[in-house]
């Protein structure tokens, strides 16, 4: 899952669908996000490489709509709704992913286990 | 023998008559109370009050009836088997309570009408004692009545049969229908719309709504006298006895009496789940003691002398009675359990006793102990006591495998007020993952951050923004990076105010609401006078600790705050706050500044903390923000 600035990126992902849950005026879905082009990388306790920019998801409330929905904590968010999630600064993350009118967020979220487990069963052809 | 029937007598007609007298303050209660709650509370204790009078008079009819019979088999001499072996009796305890429910959808959506409430309770009866659980109030939020009381009976036999039944009451409007004459609420029922209508015939009518009412059991229940108040009904019943007793969690199926046409109805799902332990007391106490004579080892000759224990499953022998009261191992163990076979043996013509032998299977090995009392009416009590043994483990079967744990409720212990037995969605639990290593690691990374800020030399330019507050009176919790967490104007206020983490940080903010402060002050300007002392770290108190860093997430406390860039000069400090203080800080981005919240959402919203905290999640550059969606 490493990324070099420039490069396109390639990421075994998992497409996650979150429904948000609206308790009253809000909708929330359940997690927490850290990371972003203009936050300090060297501080994301989940990324694997320390310069990885990305938007990480850092904490899924328990039995909220993000852990229904298969989100793990540490899951980097890859795209949200088709926009994209490798190359924005923190806020512009959080504002895609709270858009008043969307009630379904499809996140694309890659993890090393999933990157673990394509590479076992390719090994083993 | 007659004394001690006439005792019992008078014990019963002693409980008789407290509860009448309880019953007649229920009643008293019922009629001047105003409050639906109070009412509901006052309702279930005379309905409680009610099954106990009728329980202890049939059991008073029973032991007349016993006595005549027995006065009967006297005299004609007819002696039955006298030494029939009676079975002990056991402690029994019922505990976690759990029906589920099965709403309909159209109660979730379509109904957009009131909230259909009832009020339920459970009665349990065993045997002469009846106990009755507290009073839930079950809506559609609920997906499951659950009672937390643990109940113990003592004294049940083998053949006890626990007899639980769910009680409910609907508690939507105050239909206080006893007064109304039954022309004027019939004309009403068929006036008003139809569910109404039906709810007022179910309410007038308690008997109508279950078609199968008194078709089975006879309901514990003794006809009330009519009372005005709200009134329960017989919801659910079941029965278990002895096959139903497991260390764990079972289900058991209720039968489901009323309809639901009935005001009171409730959708179960048609089971109860609960934990039925029983301790029989054969397993609890001791049954025999007495001094032995072992053999232990190879010798043939070799006896030893032992204080022998049977309890439970096994036969202690200690090498002296106070050893047993002193706790200390017993010098042999023999296990008395299904399996064991023991035999008196005659083969000892110079000794006066007859030796036992106790035989067991150890995996597949056959072992066998000899005993041997000190002389033959001791060896016989010791055989009664082992029959007397094997008997009552026949009698509880799988109660005498192992120790069933029976949890006593602490009468001391508060009761723990659930403000609302809110559904799945309503209790976001904070993670739980920060353990303590992780919390002095973030601490101690902490005070090294301060103290290389400390070396940094003078504040930042626009400090002096702040100067003009005096320095507060030292907090605990000043030189925590204050970052409680800025609500954002959603916030999300439904959680639990004893989830929230910064209750730390946020007093430290209750005081002085308007003012930039000075304990932002203290995280930033480490050589200003008087705050050296609070720079010192405070020991908190290990749970504020914990509850600040919970709230904050993993590693979140750390704010980023880019600061403000050097081409922008001397930043707007003002404006910045301005802007925080609304949460749609859109407009900052393209100020060139940074509007990041950092955002935990948790805290009570309070726009004078909220441009507080943003502005020093802004201006600690060390910080990677976290944000909740």
């Amino acid at each position: 899952m490493s990324f070099i600035p420039g490069h396109p990126v390639t990421a075994v992902v998992q497409r996650i669908e979150i429904h948000k849950l609206r308790d009253g005026d809000n909708l929330i879905l359940g997690f927490s996000i850290g990371g972003g082009i203009d936050q300090d990388p060297s501080q994301n306790p989940f990324s694997e490489d320390k310069t990885d920019k990305g938007i990480y998801v850092t904490r899924v409330s328990k039995g909220g709509p993000a852990e229904v929905a298969g989100l793990r904590m540490g899951d980097k968010i890859m795209q949200v709704n088709g926009w994209d999630m490798t190359m924005v600064t923190h806020d512009q993350a959080r504002k895609k992913l709270t858009k008043k009118n969307e009630d379904v967020v499809r996140l694309l979220v890659t993890r090393k286990s999933l990157e673990n487990a394509v590479r076992q069963s390719m090994m083993q052809h | 023998m007659n004394n001690t029937k006439n005792q019992r007598d008078s014990d019963i007609q002693k409980k008789i008559d407290y509860e009448i007298r309880m019953r007649e303050g229920a009643c008293k209660l019922l009629a001047a109370c105003s409050q639906r709650d109070q009412a509901l509370e006052a309702s279930k204790s005379l309905l409680t009050c009610n099954a106990r009078i009728m329980a202890y008079m049939s059991e008073l009819q029973r032991m007349k009836e016993a006595q005549v019979m027995q006065r009967v088999a006297r005299r004609s001499s007819d002696a039955g088997p006298m030494d029939d072996r009676s079975p002990c009796k056991a402690k029994v305890a019922i505990s976690d309570l759990r029906i589920p429910l099965m709403w309909k959808d159209t109660e979730y959506f379509k109904n957009k009408g009131e909230l259909h409430r009832c009020a339920v309770f459970c009665l349990l009866q065993l045997g002469g004692e009846i106990f009755d659980t507290d009073m839930v109030m079950v809506d559609r939020t609920l997906t499951d009545i659950c009672f937390d009381n643990t109940i113990v009976f003592n004294e049940a036999s083998p053949g006890f049969e626990l007899r639980v039944e769910l009680y409910s009451c609907c508690s939507e409007e105050d239909y206080s229908a006893g007064s109304t004459p039954r022309k004027l609420a019939s004309k009403l029922s068929t006036s008003l719309g139809r569910s109404s209508g039906k709810k007022m015939r179910g309410a007038l009518e308690p008997g109508a709504c279950s078609p199968t009412s008194n078709g089975g059991g006879a309901a514990i229940l003794l006809p009330v006298p009519s009372v005005p108040g709200p009134k329960y009904h017989l919801l659910a019943h079941t029965t278990l006895n002895l096959s139903h007793v497991q260390d764990s969690f079972r289900t058991h199926d209720f039968t489901i009496t009323g309809n639901e046409e009935c005001s009171y109805w409730l959708p179960l799902y048609g089971g109860v789940c609960c934990r039925l332990a029983a301790q029989p007391h054969c397993m609890t106490q001791q049954m025999m003691s007495g001094c032995l004579r072992v053999k232990l080892g190879g010798e043939p000759q070799g006896w030893t002398n032992v204080y022998g224990v049977l309890k439970g499953t096994n036969l202690f022998c200690y090498h002296q009675k106070e050893d047993m009261e002193a706790n200390v191992e017993p010098v042999l163990t023999i296990g008395i359990n299904k399996e064991t076979r023991i035999r008196a043996a005659e083969k000892d013509p110079h000794s006066k006793a007859q030796n036992i032998c106790i035989t067991n299977q150890y995996g597949g090995e056959e072992v066998m102990h000899t005993l041997a009392a000190d002389s033959r009416e001791d060896t016989q009590h010791w055989m009664e006591a082992f029959w007397q043994q094997f008997y009552d483990m026949s009698q509880w079967r799988q109660c005498c495998d192992d120790l069933m744990k029976i949890e006593l409720p602490s009468p001391r212990k508060p009761a723990i007020v659930t403000p609302k037995q809110g559904s799945l969605y309503h209790e976001m639990v904070i993670d739980t993952s920060d353990d303590i290593g992780t919390v002095t690691d973030i601490l101690a990374r902490r005070i090294e951050e301060f103290d290389l800020r400390s070396q940094l030399g003078s504040p930042p330019h626009w400090m002096s923004l702040f100067d003009e507050d005096p320095p507060r009176s030292p907090h605990s919790h000043q030189h925590l990076p204050p970052h409680s967490p800025s609500p954002r104007l959603h916030s999300r206020c439904h959680r639990t105010p004893g989830l929230l983490s910064s209750n730390a940080s946020l007093t430290s903010d209750s005081d002085s609401p308007t003012s930039v402060r000075p304990c932002f002050r203290q995280a930033w300007s480490p050589d200003s006078n008087s705050s050296s002392g609070r720079f010192r770290p405070r020991t908190l108190s290990l749970d504020a600790k914990l509850s600040t860093l919970r709230g904050r997430g993993y590693g979140g406390f750390r704010c980023n705050c880019q600061p403000p860039t050097a081409s922008s000069g001397s930043p707007r400090p003002t404006q910045i706050a301005l802007s925080c203080s609304s949460s749609t800080s859109s407009s900052s981005s393209s100020e060139g500044s940074n509007s990041q919240e950092s955002d935990l959402g948790f805290s009570r919203p309070s726009s004078a903390r909220r441009s507080l905290r943003n502005l020093r999640a802004k201006l600690d550059p060390r910080n990677w923000l976290q944000s909740q969606v």
